[in-house]
């Protein structure tokens, strides 16, 4: 670019009227196709920084609009195209299979060090489990919060080796003829089946899953946990008490593939 | 509507940032339906809407590092992405050519415009955004909205109401800059 037009660039870009007309259209979807890419060229450049920070303007000021947006559950295939896309289940599996313990221990320092706290709860309540080596692939994961969002348990299973692992970080205190109950409902037929009661006082727990637990599992779209009178729910369904529930993540497989 | 903490999203995030697939799960979980939502206002087709969804979070991984809290809100940062992806899909498709969509349009704009509409949003809005483009004009404040919330051309606002796009380009930037003045710097 010569630098006669790159002085009259500059003037243009200089003038606050002509900076916010570009950000503000920007945000609105109002440029032609050429005028955006040049906007985004400008944008990342020091010298028209201005563009960038009207940009950030009218986002923050207009994104109170985006507030009460209907929410639209994404269809089933949208994650697994994303995760093929990203090449996120076969580098998981690959991961796996070079390393037989827990792939998450080989995450380095500064990841720890930026890591989220429930991943943190996930992590040292695995640690602290006997024998992860036979314990197989991490397969599924849910963290199942409160009303408020709080990681109350997060439940993982394995393939290999079709155990089912609760960390418990937090749960409410309960009578002495109550108990938990984990459940999950099918993706298939929506329907809720339990899983067993949660043994009180433990923060962390396993057991063998059988293999019509292990085929609940793999249809599950999401756990929940209720509050039941010891001995678990006598109607095979969840009370009204349902105190906590979760996504059921598939996070590796045979296939290498992930769903949510 | 999920509770989306702009820490946690954050932290998620940074997460991301640093290859975290778990995290990007769990941002998945928390966001895609709210952003998915995002892009179907716009595109009114669940399968374009589902397209630029996975398109947006393949962004979101590759670019989490250059989220910066400072500059704006996860969410906001999240949905931009997503809607300008819409706004390019819109344009390639030339979308809304029948009838039937366009008026499903215009009737959920009309109570997005309305504040004294019973249902409604804007009432739920921003104090500040809602009081601001309280001051614009009417067709001022249609013309804005239905570009940023429903991701209208000029040509299809003036189509809309029947007046010329310099016209609707007059309204847009009158609007803008009475928006701009009421908000503040």
């Amino acid at each position: 670019m010569s630098r006669k037009l790159e002085q009259t660039l500059f003037q243009r870009y200089a003038s606050e009227q002509v900076v916010d007309h570009l950000a503000s259209n920007y945000v609105m979807g109002l440029l032609s196709p050429r005028v955006k890419r040049r906007v985004e060229t400008l944008r990342a450049e020091f010298d028209y920084r201005a563009i960038d920070q009207r940009i950030d303007y009218w986002e923050n000021k207009l994104s109170p609009l985006n507030d009460h947006v209907p929410e639209l559950a994404p269809l089933p295939e949208t994650w697994k195209n994303i995760q093929s896309r990203l090449d996120i289940g076969q580098s998981a599996a690959k991961e796996h299979s070079q390393n037989s313990r827990f792939s998450w221990l080989s995450f380095s320092m500064p990841q720890w060090a930026a890591a989220f706290s429930v991943m943190i709860c996930v992590i040292l309540g695995v640690n602290f489990l006997p024998s992860q080596e036979s314990l197989g692939a991490l397969s599924y994961v849910a963290v199942l919060e409160d009303d408020n969002q709080t990681p109350q348990v997060v439940a993982a299973t394995y393939g290999d080796s079709k155990k089912l692992v609760l960390d418990i970080l937090t749960l409410p205190d309960i009578d002495s003829e109550q108990s938990f109950e984990l459940w999950v409902t099918s993706k298939t037929d929506n329907q809720t089946r339990s899983l067993g009661e949660i043994p009180r006082g433990v923060n962390n727990f396993d057991r063998q899953l059988s293999d019509a637990e292990w085929r609940l599992i793999a249809d599950s779209s999401f756990l929940v946990i209720s509050v039941e009178d010891a001995g678990g729910s006598a109607l095979g369904e969840p009370s009204d008490e349902v105190i906590s529930k979760g996504l059921c993540i598939r996070l590796a497989s045979e296939e290498a593939q992930t769903r949510v | 509507m999920k509770v989306m903490e702009p820490q946690k999203l954050e932290a998620l995030l940074a997460q991301c940032a640093l290859g975290d697939k778990v995290a990007f799960a769990q941002l998945y979980q928390t966001v895609s339906s709210k952003l998915n939502g995002i892009a179907y206002r716009i595109l009114y087709n669940v399968d374009s809407a589902n397209e630029v969804l996975q398109e947006a979070f393949v962004q979101i991984w590759n670019n989490a590092s250059e989220y910066r809290s400072d500059k704006s809100e996860p969410l906001t940062w999240m949905a931009s992405i997503v809607r300008y992806r819409a706004y390019d899909r819109i344009k390639f498709e030339k979308r809304r050519i029948e009838g039937a969509q366009i008026k499903a349009d215009i009737d959920n704009f009309d109570d997005i415009e309305s504040p004294q509409s019973d249902g409604v949003l804007l009432c739920e809005l921003d104090q500040q955004l809602e009081a601001c483009l309280a001051t614009l004009e009417t067709t001022q404040r249609k013309s804005i909205l239905m570009a940023y919330y429903y991701g209208y051309s000029r040509e299809e606002i003036s189509s809309q109401f029947d007046t010329p796009v310099n016209t609707i380009k007059s309204w847009l930037r009158r609007g803008i800059e009475r928006l701009q003045l009421c908000l503040g710097n």
